[in-house]
């Protein structure tokens, strides 16, 4: 059997197709890993303390973020961060957030989100305890900054107004009480986990992993589609 | 229903397959073009749960709608080109309906 040089090319540009789809149908199973993994819970360590997992003046490690900590200090500087968004299971809703800068012990400072602005500034005194989540910096501004807000929450925005050597990202508090244990109210937001956001659903990615494979078939038929053609019509009816 | 000459008879099986399964792509595509895409980036979005299951569903129904074209195609003895535009037309709104339409224009007229 003579194989000419037109075949070979065809055969080599369907399999080089075909290889790109196979890479296709893969690249949406691993986006369908994605997902799966993103829309996992993941169960929260145990409450640990800010120091133990993050550096001041350090960017934050991936270990470190969602993780609930523990920190205690003086509040400093006030601040408002309008217009955050805001999720509540599927709720989402724009909020003014009042933020604090806690200081440390060892000349060092944090962002804690304490909730919702109040209609005054609650004069909180003395040392204090913050429970709460440890969020990455905001990397996209909410609102435009002006009059000292925040337009985002980004310690970054604010190394200019304090000499504390400040941590990266920010906390949610979940909780706050003095240092004599008396538990300090305010209205909190929630403080979920983060997910990492996959888009589609996963038997969707799937579904394409099946197109594309099936596809990378059809195309490696291809430079037979005519003998197989042939063959259908010498075994039946010709035109 | 008229009698099928042998070609029509030997190609009825594969044409109603395809006719089907070009009606469902096509309805499919409609719905995932102009109600699943629109709410999941446009529009609405917060409903977009509502429509998933459309994207799903056109994924995994795809893949019979390209057997049943590859097929048809084969039976018809299409060419390699027409084969190619015939699958794809199972990815683009009313491009199926044109197909199935075109496909049994082409049958009627066999002889």
């Amino acid at each position: 059997m003579k194989i000419s040089k037109g075949f070979i090319a065809q055969l080599v540009v369907a399999l080089l197709i075909s290889i790109t789809f196979i890479g296709l149908g893969n690249w949406q199973l691993n986006r369908a890993h994605d997902v799966k993994i993103a829309k996992q819970i993941v169960a929260d360590s145990p409450l640990s303390s800010l120091e133990n997992i993050a550096t001041a003046g350090s960017n934050l490690t991936p270990d470190a973020i969602n993780r609930l900590v523990s920190v205690s200090g003086k509040y400093r500087e006030i601040f408002l961060a309008p217009k955050q968004s805001l999720t509540s299971g599927n709720k989402k809703s724009i909020a003014n957030l009042e933020v604090r800068l806690l200081e440390l012990p060892g000349n060092r400072g944090v962002l804690i989100v304490r909730g919702i602005e109040g209609l005054e500034d609650q004069e909180i005194i003395g040392e204090v305890k913050v429970n709460g989540r440890l969020y990455p910096r905001q990397t996209s501004d909410a609102t435009r900054a002006i009059n000292g807000d925040l337009s985002r929450i980004d310690p970054a925005l604010i190394v200019g107004a304090t000499k504390l050597e400040l941590f990266d990202g920010f906390i949610i508090a979940t909780s706050e009480a003095t240092k004599f244990g008396q538990e300090i109210l305010t209205t909190r937001i929630p403080a979920p986990q983060l997910k990492s956001k996959v888009p589609g659903n996963y038997w969707q990615h799937i579904s394409y992993v099946f197109v594309w494979w099936l596809m990378a078939l059809l195309v490696l038929l291809a430079p037979f589609y005519n003998s197989m053609k042939e063959r259908e019509s010498g075994g039946k009816v010709r035109p | 229903m008229s009698q099928l000459n042998p070609r029509q008879a030997a190609l009825n099986g594969a044409m109603v397959r395809f006719r089907i399964m070009a009606i469902y792509a096509g309805v499919m595509s409609l719905l995932l073009w102009f109600v699943n895409v629109p709410t999941h980036y446009l529009i609405f979005e917060s409903s977009h749960h509502y429509f998933t299951w459309i994207a799903l569903v056109h994924g995994f129904t795809y893949p019979i709608y390209v057997l049943a074209a590859f097929h048809y195609c084969l039976k018809a003895r299409k060419s390699l080109t027409s084969t190619i535009l015939f699958i794809l037309a199972g990815t683009l709104p009313i491009a199926s309906f044109i197909a199935e339409r075109r496909a049994v224009k082409e049958f009627k007229a066999l002889n």
